[in-house]
């Protein structure tokens, strides 16, 4: 049934983002499919493709209940007259002008029932310009900022013309504002099409299968220190500083060629991989060991010590999620304390504009009265303010996990894998503006 | 006219051909002359039938990329067509052959709608209205719209086109430069039908309401709680019922004095659980055709609501139309099942 329904993608970029040239790269390319494009008004394809047509980007209300919010009528209409075509196209592609607002776009999958019915949203991805974004971030309409927090992709584009400092500097705003989405670097918007098409990023059947992995926010790093270590054991002991609320810090240690910035920044590929794609490796007995090891600590306000195991001796750097002023680190041997040869910050989300992702973690079983009532509050009040948020929770009435999502005031749910053995806990997502972590970590925790 | 009628008053209509068009079919344009059935499909072609047997006449090239919209000259056998090419084109019924084909520039043209006099053709295409001539030459190009035109409409009763349009309505007439009225609404208005009088504008529009537009004033009154956007409209040959789709059943307002407003709906009953898609009054007489997602075409006596099914086209029914020169009903399906019905 869900295979039959038409994939539908949203490309999103300001303009000069690169956004025609990808169309072209997607319609010309040797895939065998057969692609759709509604193009925005002031769209031109400058190659002969049959099916385009163009969109006026015309916003209205519509009402679902009690909700009212926008919907793009232009595309109900168009997509209605594509969508009576038999046989005739593989997926479709919305291009958008560089002002246009997503959450429309995706409310008018979530509400026009013909649609709901015969299409599916896979995905909004959005182009960024790695030479201008720091300007259209002040752009004052606050659009690329919604364009970023409401992507599924995000392809940081036109690399070749930026320093490799500077787009570490951007990836880390990017990722910052917009936890959950995967960012691909690309030069003159070529990029392999299955990672902007079918990617399942509006689906909570697909967020059910990868449950484990699709709501690992910001994992990237915000500090670095190098340490020269002897082989053998050491303590770290890492204290929450007041007023923050992370349950874990996230961290690795990787051998270094040098404790300086060179030496730090030689390793930023590979720590950002072992970030994003190592597996979370299991605390057994708090030891820390060197290598692709993806560490998630728990901590609190009281000092929790870890063991930091080192087969062979040299310099290390430690790469931490947050900084020393929220979570400190302190490292020692036999009882004497080991200074860092070398410390960095990278810039994090909280240096660059007002759209942040949040994500908040809770051990055990919510209440599901409680947080239904905390998640329409919250809703109702800032829904203008959140673009997505995505959940998968452990509630008092279910045996299977309860997979969430939303875009503004729209909310879908669906039952997920049972929990069965596995240790139940609850993880949220919200991306959108102004959000305030500690704020709704406790609003979350309050919850079970 | 002499007519059998069934014990409600109704005529007894039995199914007379089944044809298959192939693709989802989006009008049915039976010739006002008799005779004839034009079929506008989301496939390229469109197929002229036989309307007493559903042979195909001609199954004319249309348009690449599928045909929008179908006008008969209202007293000629030529017909206008419009499509996903961009092109409105103009053919001649008897011999099949395209007269002229005019490109409007835009890659979609959605509504083509003949002047009742049979002079002047409109044609919609994204955010303009075309219009021409017979001979097809364009008279003039109208653009001043904000958004792109869903529907037009000429008036029965005076020389003015109705837009439909992002916003509201705009009334034109041929001859004078600027709008004669521009009537703003909210929303999205998607469907025009006025009244066979020219007394009413009814509106569908796309946040599921119904709008009545008095022609002497241009006040509105605003129908809500459709469950569903109203995509058909229908006058009785009277002016004094508007049916319409928008739920599991048909609405019919009824229009004598006072109006509509603060009236109860007449209900045509509907399948559970099926939304009505079409509805269609015949051309005299309180008898509306309805039909929708079930398959069923259900017949009905507004003035006593009574429903007699007449046929089933197994699937979801899309477009609805009476034949003009006898009692005659045609159902088109997004099967591309077509079926007529008559009299015995």
């Amino acid at each position: 049934m869900t295979d039959a329904k038409v994939p539908v993608t949203v490309l999103t970029g300001f303009l000069g983002a690169g956004k025609t040239t990808l169309l072209n790269h997607l319609l010309t390319a040797d895939h065998g499919k057969r692609i759709a494009v509604i193009e925005n008004e002031y769209g031109e394809i400058p190659i002969d493709h049959e099916l385009v047509v163009h969109a006026d980007e015309e916003l209205f209300e519509m009402s679902n209940g009690c909700i009212c919010c926008h919907v793009r009528g232009d595309l109900i209409r168009i997509l209605k007259s594509l969508l009576q075509r038999k046989h005739k196209f593989d997926y479709i592609l919305i291009e958008t002008t560089g002002v246009a607002d997503p959450g429309p776009i995706a409310q008018t999958f979530m509400l026009e029932p013909d649609l709901m019915h015969a299409t599916r949203l896979d995905g909004i991805v959005t182009l960024v310009d790695a030479r201008h974004l720091h300007e259209h971030l002040d752009d004052p309409t606050g659009e690329v900022k919604a364009q970023i927090g409401f992507a599924d992709v995000i392809l940081l584009n036109k690399t070749d013309l930026v320093p490799p400092a500077r787009i570490e500097e951007i990836e880390a705003t990017l990722r910052g504002m917009n936890g959950t989405a995967k960012l691909y670097r690309t030069e003159r918007s070529v990029v392999d099409l299955d990672r902007v098409l079918g990617v399942n990023g509006f689906s909570l059947k697909h967020a059910l299968d990868v449950d484990a992995e699709f709501l690992e926010v910001e994992r990237s790093f915000r500090w670095a220190s190098v340490f020269a270590l002897e082989a053998g054991d050491c303590e770290l002991t890492a204290t929450l500083q007041p007023g923050h609320l992370y349950p874990k810090l996230p961290m690795c240690l990787i051998p270094v060629a040098s404790a300086d910035r060179a030496g730090v920044d030689a390793l930023l590929d590979k720590a950002y991989d072992v970030f994003h794609t190592a597996e979370v490796l299991a605390d057994a007995g708090g030891v820390i060991t060197p290598g692709d090891n993806y560490h998630q600590l728990p901590v609190a306000e009281t000092p929790t010590r870890f063991v930091l195991r080192v087969v062979e001796q040299g310099l290390y750097a430690l790469f931490a999620k947050y900084p020393p002023a929220e979570i400190t680190l302190e490292l020692s041997r036999g009882g004497s304390a080991v200074a860092p040869r070398y410390e960095q910050r990278f810039k994090g989300k909280r240096e660059h504009g007002d759209v942040t992702s949040v994500s908040l973690q809770v051990a055990g079983t919510l209440d599901l009265d409680k947080v239904n009532a905390w998640l329409l509050r919250y809703r109702n009040e800032r829904y203008k303010d959140l673009f997505r948020y995505k959940g998968v929770l452990s509630v008092n009435q279910y045996p299977e996990r309860l997979i969430v999502q939303g875009v503004h005031q729209l909310v879908e749910c669906d039952k997920g894998r049972p929990w069965g053995d596995e240790p139940r806990s609850s993880k949220l997502v919200f991306i959108g503006r102004n959000l305030d972590q500690a704020v709704l970590q406790k609003e979350f925790e309050a919850c079970s | 006219m002499k007519r059998k009628k069934s014990a409600v008053g109704l005529p007894a209509l039995t199914r007379r051909w089944r044809a298959d068009v192939g693709e989802y079919v989006r009008k049915l344009a039976p010739a006002p002359s008799g005779g004839l059935l034009a079929v506008a499909t989301a496939a390229d072609e469109i197929p002229l039938l036989d309307a007493a047997t559903g042979a195909t006449v001609h199954l004319l090239p249309g348009h690449a990329g599928g045909v929008t919209s179908l006008a008969w000259h209202p007293k000629r056998p030529f017909f206008a067509s419009t499509g996903h090419d961009g092109h409105v084109r103009y053919w001649d019924a008897k011999t099949g052959q395209q007269l002229w084909a005019s490109d409007t520039g835009n890659a979609w043209v959605e509504q083509v709608a003949f002047r009742p006099d049979g002079n002047l053709l409109a044609v919609a295409s994204g955010r303009q209205v075309r219009l021409v001539q017979p001979d097809g030459d364009l008279a003039r190009v109208i653009t001043d719209h904000p958004s792109t035109v869903a529907d037009i409409a000429w008036r029965p009763d005076r020389d003015e086109l109705i837009v439909a349009r992002y916003g509201g309505i705009t009334v034109w007439s041929p001859g004078q430069e600027q709008p004669v009225k521009l009537l703003n609404y909210r929303g999205s208005v998607l469907r025009i039908a006025i009244s066979p009088t020219g007394r009413f504008v009814a509106t569908a529009d796309q946040n599921s309401t119904v709008h009545f537009w008095r022609t002497k004033t241009w006040q509105d009154a605003e129908m809500s709680g459709y469950p569903h956007i109203v995509s058909s409209l229908s006058w009785d040959s009277t002016g004094r019922y508007l049916a319409t789709d928008g739920g599991e059943d048909g609405m019919v307002w009824d229009c004598s004095d006072p109006g509509p407003e603060g009236r109860m709906p007449i209900f045509l009953k509907g399948d559970i659980d099926r939304l009505t898609r079409c509805v269609a009054f015949a051309p005299d007489g309180p008898v509306c055709a309805t039909a929708g997602e079930s398959g069923t075409v259900t017949i009905n006596d507004v003035t006593n609501p009574t429903r007699i099914d007449v046929g089933n086209l197994g699937g979801s029914v899309t477009a609805l139309a009476w034949g003009r020169d006898r009692l005659q009903l045609f159902a088109g399906a997004a099967s591309g099942q077509v079926e007529a019905y008559a009299e015995h």
